[in-house]
Order: C-alpha cells, then structure tokens, then sequence
C-alpha cells in the first residue's frame, strides 16, 4: 500500500518549531545553570557548576540567557506578526483551552489516552478529535501562555536590575521576586509538558515527528487520528 | 592548608567608641543610613538591680553554612575556601532573597549601587597582609582577625586561651565565624539570633515551587518511562506472539 | 512565616531532592563553586599626618587616591595612639569634604549675626582687617587686640597676635578644661602632667577613676593603655554619679553625690594617714608637710565624708586599703576637664597629694617622667613688650596670679571684652572654636562680640560664633596642609609631621599662609619669615639635625623610650621635682605665700531643693565637644542628645522614655529635647551629652538638634583659679 501523503504545514513553521525547540534547549541549559543558591535552585549543583565554570563566571551565562531569551521572544513575536492571519490565528483558535467544558473535556482525553498506554481504559468511549487532540490541546495551551509569561518575567530579571533603582521603590525588587518565581515555576510546568511532547514524537508518533521535518503526514494518519480534521479536509477538497 | 578566617571580638574590651564602624564607612563608602558594621549596647541589670552593659561589635559573620549564600538566585552571594562570604556585585540584582535570610541583619540593599552589601572582611586588605579596616582601628584592640587554621596566629592562640562563644541559639546555628568574649557572662538573650523570615517568593519556592516541580518532572518522566517499558514489553511478546504462532 | 535554620537540614533535603535522593554527593549539591568578582579598592598613595579632630593629636597616615584623601589611618610608630584611631579621626575625612564648609572668605552685608554675606577676594579680606587692625590700634593701643583660638592649628595666631602687642590671647584649654588639673599638679609637685599626661597605664594595678570616663572622653593611646591594663586584671573603681561605658568596666561603680569629689579625697588622704598607708620611705624622703597636712584633713573623716558624698564610710576606708597595698601601681586618676566646682584647685591638689602618698612618682604602674625631642623654634625678632596686663587678669598679680597666662582664662576674656574692663577691647580674632558652646555665658558672648568694633573670624565650618563675624576667613583643613611640627613628651620623645593629603579645597587657606599675608598688610612681615609653613618645619628640622625630606618618609622620628630615665626611682636614680623646695609640697609653699591655702580645705557647695536636679553633661566618644555634631558620619552615630533621668525621678514628673522635656535652670535658662530614662545615673541628677543644640542654619545636619548644655551649665567661677565651676546648675524638669 502506497502511503497518501499530504502537506500539513509549511517550511517557515517547521523552522520556527525547530528553532523554538533549540532555544528551549539553550535557555533551559543556561537557566538552570544560573540559578546557584541551594533554597532556590532545582538543578543539582553539579550543572551550574560546570556551566559557570565552562564559562568563567556566571556574569557570562547570565548575559547568554537574557540575550538568547530576548532574541527567542523577538522572533516568535515577529513570526506571529508576519503570518498572523496565515498561521498564528488558525493556530490559536484550534489549539487555546479556553472554556471549562472544554478544558474537562480535554482533560478526560488526556487522560484517559494516558490509561490506554498501560492497557488500562480500554472501554471507555473518545470522542472524534480535530487537527489538535485533547491532549494536544492542553499542551499547546500550556505552551503559548507559559511563554509568554516566561519572556515577560524573563524580560522583567534580566532588563530591571540594569533599568531601575530597586533600594528607591521596595515595589522593584518585589516585583523581581515574584518575577523569579513565575518565571521558574512556569519552565518547570511547560517542561513538565514537554516530556510526554517528546514521548509521542519519538516513541508512539513517529509520523508526527516525521511531518515536523518534511512538513506532510499521511491520510491515514489523520483519519484515525484526526477523524474531524479528516473531515474538513475532505470537505474542503484537499484530500 | 586552607586559611580559615575568623573574626574575634572582646567584648570586655570593646568600649563602644564606633571607630569600627566610620573606618568601614570611609573604607567602603558606605552611604549613611546604612553600615557593614555595628556595636551592640546591651543595657541589663546587674546584680544588686545596679545597672550593667554588654558591648557587642558585629557584622557578617561569615558562617559556615551561609543562608545568604543558599538564598541567593544568581550566585552573587558566593562564599570563598577561606570562609569569607562576599558579594559579586556584577551578579548582584538587588533582590534582597539574602536580606531576611540573615540571622544577622548584616546584608542591606546599597542604594548607590543598587546591589546588595556587607562585610567584606575587608577582602583586598587581608589579602594584602593587613588587618581590616575595623580591627586596625579598634581603640580597646578589642577585635582580632586572623586564620585559625594557623597555629601560630594570634587568633588561634586566644581561641585557646580565653572563652569564646558565638551568636547562636537554639533555632539558629549557621556556624558563624565571629566569636565573642564576655569574660564568663552569658549572652543576653537580645543578641542572639531569632529564626528569619524569609521573602514570601523564596520561600514559595523552596518550599512549593521546586518541590512540586521536582515531584511533577519526575513523576511525568516516570509515566512515560513506564509507558515506554510496557510498549517494549508487548512489542516483545507480540513477536513471541507471533513467533509461536509460527511455530503452530 | 518564620524558619529555623539548620544545617542538617539543607544537607538532606537541598533543593535538588530529586538526585539527593538517588544518593548524589551531598557536597556537590550544597554549593556551586564558580570564578567570582569581589569589590576591590583603587590603588592609593600614603601621607604622613598628626589628627586635628581633638587635641590629643594622633599619628596618622592618609590613604590619597586621584589627589583626594580617602581614607585614614593609624600610624603604628606615634606614641599617642600606636596605630589606632577613634570614631572622630576616621570622620575626619568629612571635616574636609563637609557640604557645609566655609570656601571662600565673606564680608558681613546685614546686622552681625543675621547670615547676610557677599564673596570677597582674599586681598580684599586682608585689606579691610589691617585698615580695621590699624585704626583700632591707633585709637586704643595694641592690647586692643583679643585673639581667641581653638583647636585647629592656632600658633601662627598666636604669633601674630603677640607681633601686633597685645598680651590676650586665649584658648579654652585651661580655663574651661583642664587648668585646675594642671595648677595643682604644678603647685605640689612641680610637675603639671600635661595634656597627654604622663601615667603609665598599662602598668597600673589599680585605678580610682574620678569621673574620668576614660572609654568615653576618649584619647586613643590613654584610652588603648587603660583597656590593657584592665584587660591585665587591674582593678577599677568608678566615681560618677553616672554609669558611663568606663563604669561597666569597673570592679565597683560609686554614683558619687555630683561636687562632692572633695570631700572623698579628703577623706581618703586622711584615712591614708591616720592608718599610715601611705609610702613612708618616698614620703619622708621626697616630701614637705605632713603633719601640717595631717592636721588640715583630721575633721574629714570616712562618717563625715559620708554624709557629704554618699559613699559609705568603709569603702572609704577599704578603697584607700586598696590603693595603698596596689602603690605604686595604682592611680588616682583626675577628671580631663576640672571645672566643676568653686574649689576645683581643692579636688585637683587631694589627688596629686593621694598619689603622692601612694609613692606614684617616678615608678612604673604610676606617673613617669617624659622624655622630649627638642627642635629649636626659628629665630624671630622678640615680640613688643606689652604695657598692658592680661585683659582676663590670667597670671596678673591681685586677679588671677595662679592661672596660666599662655592660654588664659577665655571666659573672663569674654567678660572683660563684654565689659570693656579694665580697658577697651574692640578687635578679636578667633581662630577657630565656639565661644557659645564651649563657654557657660551666651550672654556675655552676645555683648562682647556687640562691644567690638571689628571681628575677623578663621574657620573651617560655620558655628554659631563665627556667624556674629565682619570678616569669615575659610581655612584649609589638616589634610590639606602642612603645620608646625609636633614634638611631643611621652615615655619616647618625638617629632611628628602633618603632611597635606590634597591641595586646599575651594578657595580656602592654611593658617600659616593667612597669618603671614595678613602680618604683611600690618607690617609685621618680620615675625613671617618663612615662605611656606614647609620652609618653616624644614629650618626647624635642620637645626635638629633632621630635614623635612626625612621626616615625610617617616612621618615621626622618636628618641626610644628609656626606663631609667622614665622610671628612676625604679633604678636607683633620684626623682626631680621642680617646686620653690625642690621637695614634694604637701602643702605647697606657693599657695601659702598668695594666701590661697584654703583651697586645701573643703568648700560646700549647691544641693538641689525640692523637684531640682544637679545638672551634669559630658562626652560621647564620637563627637568631639561642640564640633562634630554637624559631621555627617558623626551626627549618623548620634544626631541630638537626650537628656539622662532616672526613673524614680522621671516618674514623679510623669516623664516617659523618649518625651520631650524642658530643662531650665535658676537663672531661668531653657534648653528642651528628649527624655532617656535610665538607672544609669543617680535620682537626684540629670545628664546630657555635650555639644549639641547648634542654633547655626548654616550647620544644616546639626541645627536645632538637641539642647545646649553651654547655656545651662553653670557660669560660677573656681575662687583661686578663675576658672569655671561648670557643675554648679540646678535645673528643673518639666514635661512637655
């Protein structure tokens, strides 16, 4: 059997996905190689210590980490300017939870498709999904909100030391502080997150890690997956 | 050998006289309002209700187990081999984790700066073989500075010869480095240490942010390794599965 | 939200808890070691100094970075302070750097005293106060002339004054401080101890402190050497009715009745007697008048003094037991300034009698005999000889024959200008100080200054004083000049340099350089030879045998310390004392013959009635008298004064610890601040710190900060000395 193919997203996209995916790395690498004292920091001493000391400094790293997030979040924010209507838009409108009914029903998805990894709920009935799953969903959610509360806390450490008085307005360094636990809360959630991204791209779905390469996923592929993304293609004439 | 820096104050010497505390202001330029160093009046009453002082110079104590140091998001708050906890004022955001994290007031956010100080130990003066500038100063040489790690200093001879005690109490031992001589009194209990209280962000997250993402990291990457386990598992006996099927 | 700290708990628990528990080193998981930058400081430069912040004068060396002084030191080798320094000397840097300094010279545009000034030339300056100076000296004589210093560094004004004719020159340091100390010293033994006084501390095994707050009106060295001694086990008894940081150092605090020293030396000298403690060998060797001393002192018994002082009849008796098994390592230490009472001759010859009973004379533990670093002055022409006496009768037989007559009375100077008796007085030239704050009459200080038809004032900061002046000439300070040399007595002679740290800042001037421009204007350049103050010290040091090159790298040059001559009577060598007998002087012969001798006798003085207070005030040892207060370092330590009242008294006032409250004496003079209730000081007997209660806008850290214990101390005079009897106010309290 020949395998239908067809195009799901385009080169600037993929790029994007990617470049995005190697930013996360460098940021996360660089971020949890920042954070030193032991009351605040996640990490085990071992990793900062070798990136610091790779880098004579933390100075160093510090500035690595603020540049590189600012020029992560520049990009993204120019991607979704110049392909708003094309792109972002469809993208949010599938992808955002923004309503309890469907948050739940998202939720009951996800779980339940983690219960069938295990052999577990094999009964239990799953609604047809869109382009993005249940699961997918949440995530994506996850992901555009945590970023950008991650770039505006991440903006808000790095520029605010440089930019404002703090020992003239205690609210300064209030700010920082919260600015430093939202920032570090929400890298931990969206990595949390992360994980099981990574999983079904490599282990369960190797078409859709295929297709963030080549850009295309097999008909079939959506028809059991995507059943109603299926049908609005077919409805549109693209298959 | 490591040196091991400690500061020695006597407080039967220490008359109280603030010389520590302006050479370490013209020393460091530290603008007022603000000081790296301090002497303690302790007002009590003697015996017979006659009235009775303690004087008690202080500053960083330079502890062992510095909760600065632990507070401190970017490192700026390090400590050295030889005890000496500083402050790395390009890492210095002026966030103030470490202000409340000391048991000792000894840390303040310098406004000249916009970073955060302390006591040095006058860090460039001993390494160049002087005092600091407080023990240089002190009128009744009622502070000395030096390595304990070296027998033959005068710090580690006074710590043999004199009673020593240093500002701790039962909630809070961080293994200070400064010690104290009252010649046989006890401390008064308004000089020790009370247990801090630390920025509400600081300790959301030490004590719920990380914990929770550590437990949420850990137990997600545990799901889908055993996700993946179990996928290994069935593939392997659906080809012996199948294998036996051949078999049949 | 509080969190006990302990180590053990970060070990297990560290952040990382994910890996702690998979048994990752503990170690690795409590710090990060990473490269760091640490605060450095500049490079600097070193000059050698003597302070100029009190004057005990410390040896200094200043740290100069980019031509400015930035910071100061102790110099190791100066006798005076063995290379430490107090609160005071390392603020010095902001005498210099002052915001509110005087910087160029002004002429008074609006009454004296109401603040209205224009900026004029240094020509200009000089032209006016010799056109004044001349006038004046035509139409009243020389002695028309009062020169009143203070402090900074006052000889080149002194010089010039004593070149212009006229005998008044004055400062503070005998008749508001130290004169009765010196005087009595100088009568029985013939040996006046001195502004650094030769004791030598580290030795002495015991110590009755005479309200002398040692850790508080502090001189490095002094302080430094009695710290060691006491730190050696020495023995203190304090004599205060305050317990100051000198008494919590004490073996035994006496909250003494205040004025009434005396009458326990009284006591003391005749218990040593009657009880034969005293040393008898040095006694009958060295000394005249026993027995006429013993029949002087026999109605002063312990019970009487009791009565008198407070303190019991047998720690009387046990102290003096005390002192006498100690001797000669043991002191009776006298008050730095002994202006308290209308018989401070009496307190000040009970004392130098105490320790010559106790055989302290020439004995290590006791007082030494200094050596000195002589360096020849330079040649001048000898000043005119002055028809007129002393304005303030300081020397002048028939007024005040036993007060020193280099430094005068500087209140009966004040009185005669006020006065303008016995002969008018319409110039004054101050150097330095603050007649309002550190005399006991503003009232007098406000006609004298209204009597004169000029006054030229030189200062480094405004006061309170130097506001009423015609002329304000700004001075440079001690970093940034040079002065005349320091030679100094004390078990080491030595010879000491002040080096300028910068050049002077803003348009201001060193004194010697003032002096000299303004003795050109009035024609006597002669007695200025000298180009510079430098040129000056060099000429000096070369007739020494030294140069001033030398002497900059050095900073001082010492004869060493040798305990034969510091300590004879230690090594078998006579003890020299330099009075008409050439003997010790129990009685001495000089008070006799000027009929005075009742000044050994004791002279009752003021006791409070009912709701009054004895008024006391003292020092801090971070503020120097009355000017530092408006240091900014300084006034950071302690800003105003506060007013000490016990609490039994300030609860029948219904006075609360931080009230404010009004303190007025008899002649209804009124001073208001802030209460400080405290058991540190006797029922019967208030206290502030001196200095404070500036009234100068200019002083903009110190003004209206506190009260001014000048304009509530006593204005009574000492009846031999002329001196002040500070001590002698009874005040009221009131809240407010």
């Amino acid at each position: 059997m020949t395998e239908r193919l067809i195009r799901v997203r385009d080169r600037r996209t993929i790029a994007l996905h990617w470049f995005n995916a190697a930013c996360w790395a460098l940021l996360l690498a660089s971020g949890f190689g920042i954070i030193s004292g032991d009351d605040v920091r996640l990490a085990p001493a071992f990793w900062p210590g070798l990136v610091q000391n790779l880098a004579g400094g933390n100075a160093p790293v510090v500035s690595f980490h603020g540049v590189l997030g600012m020029v992560w979040a520049a990009s993204i924010l120019a991607f979704a300017l110049f392909n708003l209507r094309r792109v972002v838009r469809p993208f949010l409108a599938e992808v955002l939870v923004l309503t309890p009914v469907t948050a739940w029903r998202d939720l009951r998805f996800t779980t339940v498709t983690l219960l069938r990894l295990f052999g577990l709920a094999k009964n239990a009935e799953l609604p047809p999904q869109g382009r993005y799953n249940g699961a997918q969903r949440l995530l994506g959610t996850l992901i555009v909100l945590g970023s950008v509360l991650i770039a505006l806390s991440g903006a808000y450490l790095f520029l605010a030391p440089k930019l404002l008085p703090f020992a003239a307005n205690p609210l300064y360094g209030e700010l920082f502080r919260w600015a430093l636990m939202v920032h570090a809360g929400t890298v931990f959630a969206v990595l949390t997150g992360l994980i099981p991204h990574i999983y079904f791209a490599v282990v369960e779905e190797r078409e859709a890690l295929e297709s963030m390469k080549s850009g295309q996923l097999p008909v079939d592929f959506i028809r059991h997956h995507n059943p109603l993304w299926y049908e609005e293609l077919h409805r549109s004439g693209k298959i | 050998m490591t040196k091991k820096y400690v500061m020695l104050a006597d407080a039967t010497r220490c008359i109280n006289c603030k010389a520590c505390v302006i050479a370490c202001r013209a020393e460091w330029g530290t603008p007022l309002g603000h000081s790296r160093d301090w002497v303690r009046e302790v007002e009590m009453e003697g015996p017979g209700g006659m009235p009775d002082l303690m004087l008690l110079p202080g500053r960083c104590q330079h502890c062992d187990d510095a909760p600065c140091v632990e507070s401190c998001p970017s490192g700026a708050a390090y400590q050295r081999e030889d005890g000496v906890v500083l402050v790395d004022h390009e890492l210095c955001s002026g966030c103030e984790l470490c202000v409340p994290a000391c048991p000792y007031d000894a840390r303040f956010l310098n406004p000249e700066t916009g970073t955060v100080s302390k006591c040095t130990f006058c860090q460039p003066r001993i390494d160049a073989g002087q005092p600091p500038a407080c023990v240089g100063t002190c009128v009744g040489r009622a502070l000395v500075f030096g390595d304990a790690n070296d027998p033959a200093s005068e710090v580690s001879r006074l710590l043999q010869e004199k009673e020593w005690l240093r500002l701790t109490s039962d909630g809070v031992n961080v293994g200070p480095n400064h010690y104290y001589h009252t010649g046989g009194r006890p401390l008064p209990p308004e000089a020790l240490p009370k247990p801090t209280t630390p920025h509400v962000q600081g300790r959301l997250l030490e004590e719920v942010v990380n914990p929770l993402a550590g437990a949420g990291l850990l137990g997600m990457a545990g799901v889908f390794v055993a996700a993946g386990m179990k996928k290994l598992l069935d593939r392997r006996s659906e080809v012996q599965r199948q294998e036996g099927g051949h078999h049949d | 939200m509080s969190k006990t700290t302990d180590p053990s708990r970060r070990r297990f628990l560290g952040g990382a808890g994910l890996l702690a528990v998979g048994g990752y080193p503990a170690r690795a998981l409590a710090r990060v070691k990473a490269p760091h930058a640490a605060e450095m400081l500049g490079p600097s430069r070193e000059v050698f100094s003597f302070c100029d912040m009190c004057y005990w004068r410390c040896g200094l060396k200043i740290r100069v970075r980019d031509g400015r002084a930035v910071k100061i030191e102790g110099n190791p080798e100066h006798p005076n302070n063995r290379g430490v320094v107090c609160a005071k000397g390392n603020a010095g840097l902001m005498a210099a750097y002052d915001p509110d300094r005087l910087k160029f010279p002004l002429l008074r545009m609006g009454e004296r005293g109401a603040g209205k000034w224009k900026r004029i030339s240094w020509d200009e300056a000089y032209d006016r106060i010799a056109a004044a100076f001349l006038k004046a000296k035509e139409q009243y004589g020389p002695e028309t002339l009062a020169m009143i210093g203070h402090g900074t560094w006052e000889k080149p004004y002194h010089r010039l004054a004593h070149a212009f004719g006229t005998p008044n020159t004055t400062s503070p340091v005998f008749g508001l401080c130290c004169g009765p100390r010196d005087v009595a010293n100088q009568l029985v033994a013939g040996r006046p101890l001195g502004g650094n006084e030769t004791l030598d501390l580290e030795n002495c095994r015991y110590f009755l402190m005479m309200g002398r707050n040692i850790t508080e009106s502090l001189h490095n060295g002094e302080t430094l050497g009695w710290v060691e001694a006491v730190a050696k086990g020495a023995q203190v008894v304090y004599v205060d009715p305050r317990y100051t940081i000198t008494a919590s150092k004490a073996k035994e605090w006496l909250p003494i009745r205040p004025l009434t020293d005396h009458a326990f030396l009284l006591a003391l000298i005749r218990v040593m007697i009657e009880e034969r403690l005293y040393d008898t060998e040095f006694v009958a060797a060295y000394t005249l008048g026993l027995e006429e001393l013993e029949r002087r002192v026999a109605r002063y018994t312990p019970e009487w003094a009791e009565e008198e002082c407070g303190i019991a009849a047998k720690d009387i008796r046990r102290i003096a037991r005390e002192l006498a098994a100690h001797a000669p390592a043991a002191l009776v230490y006298s008050p730095r300034r002994l202006t308290r009472t209308s018989n401070d001759l009496g307190t000040g010859l009970a004392i130098s009698i105490l320790n010559t009973l106790l055989g302290v004379w020439d004995r290590e533990g006791g007082i030494f005999s200094p050596l000195s670093f002589p360096v020849p002055e330079p040649d001048l022409p000898p000043f005119p000889h002055a028809d007129a006496p002393r304005a303030d009768g300081a020397g002048v037989e028939g007024v005040w024959p036993l007060a020193n007559a280099q430094y005068g009375l500087t209140n009966q100077m004040w009185s005669a200008i006020a006065e303008q008796k016995p002969y008018p007085i319409k110039l004054l030239l101050t150097a330095g100080g603050n007649g309002f704050m550190n005399s006991t009459d503003f009232d007098a200080i406000r006609r004298a200054i209204g009597q004169l038809d000029f006054f030229v004032a030189a200062d480094i900061a405004p006061n309170e004083m130097n506001q009423y002046a015609d002329i304000l000439l700004p001075e440079a300070s001690y970093l940034e000049r040079y002065d005349d040399l320091q030679t100094g007595g004390a078990k080491e002679g030595f010879v000491a340099v002040r080096m300028p740290a910068m050049k002077p800042l803003h348009d201001t001037r060193d004194a010697w350089t003032i002096c000299k421009q303004l003795a050109g204007r009035l024609g006597l350049g002669a007695w200025f030879p000298h180009a510079s103050a430098a040129e000056l010290i060099d000429e000096r040091l070369k007739k020494a045998g030294l140069s001033l090159a030398e002497l900059e790298t050095k900073g001082i040059v010492k004869k060493p310390a040798d305990p034969a001559r510091n300590f004879p009577r230690e090594h078998g060598l006579p003890s020299v004392f330099p009075t008409p007998s050439g003997k010790v002087e129990l009685v001495p012969s000089r008070l006799k013959a000027l009929g005075m001798d009742d000044a050994l006798d004791y002279l009752p003085q003021v006791r409070p009635q009912d709701g009054e207070f004895h008024f006391t005030f003292g020092r801090v040892g971070f503020h120097t008298h009355a000017r530092t207060q408006n240091n900014p370092w300084l006034a950071d330590l302690m800003g105003e004064n506060e007013l000490w009242i016990h609490p039994d008294a300030a609860s029948r006032q219904g006075i609360r610890d931080g009230d404010r409250v009004e303190v007025a004496d008899r002649n209804s003079r009124k001073e208001t601040l802030r209460a400080k209730v405290t058991r540190r000081i006797r029922p019967d007997t208030v206290f502030m710190v001196h200095g404070f209660g500036h009234f100068d806008p200019r002083m903009r850290t110190a003004h209206g900060k506190g009260a001014a214990d000048a304009n509530l101390a006593s204005r009574d005079r000492d009846g031999h000395l002329g001196t002040v009897a500070m001590g002698r106010s009874l005040v009221r309290v009131r809240k407010l």
